[in-house]
């Protein structure tokens, strides 16, 4: 009996550390910054022509962007660049839910946010080398 | 007698020239020059797309064959709880010092301050290095020098004078190391 609790025991336990460990894995950075390019753009594109709708599917896709973003600094402790992301994943909240309402003004306001802090994190931590870049710890 | 006036001037400027150059070249003045190069270069590293710290090890190790095995360091407080200076006996308690700058510290800027002749010229002219032969062999050298560094985790810059004392064996490792830092001031934007 106490052979097979142990036998449990350890195969949840393996599960739990194989589930932490995939879970843990993140897309390469550059793919997740490309989608972000791509998906800022069409949001950019749909909110000036009012297509709430399309909007808000933009800004869902870049809410899970920033939380994948955020995802990569954390093991780090780069407070900075863990806050930019944070922030823009609200921002990308906002505008979703501004669109979802209708609201295109208060959408574009809440998408200047998402590049300001685009734009501050990549002045600290991206490094143009003319072959493309480099991320900065 | 213009031409002998002209031909005179020139070969004093280029006397001049070729002396300022000599200081310039010194053994001492490279010595300092490749420690701060060394220091300054620890935030030259970067982070995978995979979210792996490369090239910082070659920059610890590298900084690290400046030192000698029983190299004994004293530097700033590097520790929150710390108030005074650290002593650091050893190579390997050094260079967990060291790792600790690479680690925690970005936009490394620390600069020989310069000098003229005149009262208030201390931000141009001559980066001066006094240097002494130590009576047990080696040399000892000792510069001024401006600390700017911003920390890694949030990005606050900070800045400070400071001087750097340092003891070369005959082997020409670092066997003493004073890295002196007064007033550390934030700095923020106006």
């Amino acid at each position: 009996m106490n052979r097979q609790v142990v036998f449990i025991v350890i195969v949840i336990a393996a599960v739990f550390v194989f589930a932490t460990a995939f879970a843990q894995q993140h897309r390469p950075y550059n793919q997740i910054m490309k989608d972000v390019g791509a998906t800022f753009a069409s949001l950019k594109k749909n909110l000036d022509a009012n297509s709430a709708t399309a909007a808000a599917q933009d800004a869902a896709k870049l809410e899970g962007l920033f939380a994948e973003t955020e995802a990569f600094w954390a093991p780090f402790d780069t407070q900075d660049a863990i806050s930019f992301a944070k922030r823009a994943r609200d921002a990308a909240a906002a505008v979703g839910a501004a669109a979802k309402g209708n609201d295109i003004k208060a959408a574009q306001e809440s998408y200047s946010v998402i590049q300001k802090n685009c734009a501050n994190c990549h002045f600290s931590h991206r490094e143009e080398t003319g072959k493309g870049f480099l991320i900065k710890p | 007698m213009r031409q002998l006036i002209i031909s005179t001037l020139i070969l004093l400027l280029a006397a001049i020239q070729l002396q300022a150059q000599a200081a310039a070249d010194s053994p001492e003045q490279k010595l300092a020059e490749e420690w701060l190069k060394q220091l300054n270069a620890l935030d030259d590293w970067y982070l995978s797309v995979d979210g792996k710290e490369e090239g910082v090890e070659q920059l610890v190790n590298s900084m690290m064959d400046l030192y000698a095995p029983d190299v004994l360091a004293e530097v700033p407080p590097h520790d929150k709880d710390q108030i005074g200076p650290v002593m650091i006996r050893g190579k390997e308690n050094v260079r967990k010092w060291v790792e600790r700058i690479a680690k925690t510290q970005v936009r490394l800027n620390y600069i020989l301050k310069r000098q003229t002749e005149g009262p208030t010229g201390e931000y141009e002219g001559w980066r001066l290095i006094y240097s002494t032969k130590l009576p047990w062999g080696g040399t000892g050298i000792a510069f001024q020098i401006i600390g700017v560094w911003s920390l890694r985790e949030d990005r606050r810059r900070f800045m400070a004078p400071g001087a750097v004392f340092i003891q070369y064996g005959p082997d020409g490792k670092i066997h003493r190391l004073r890295l002196l830092l007064a007033e550390i001031d934030e700095v923020k934007p106006l």
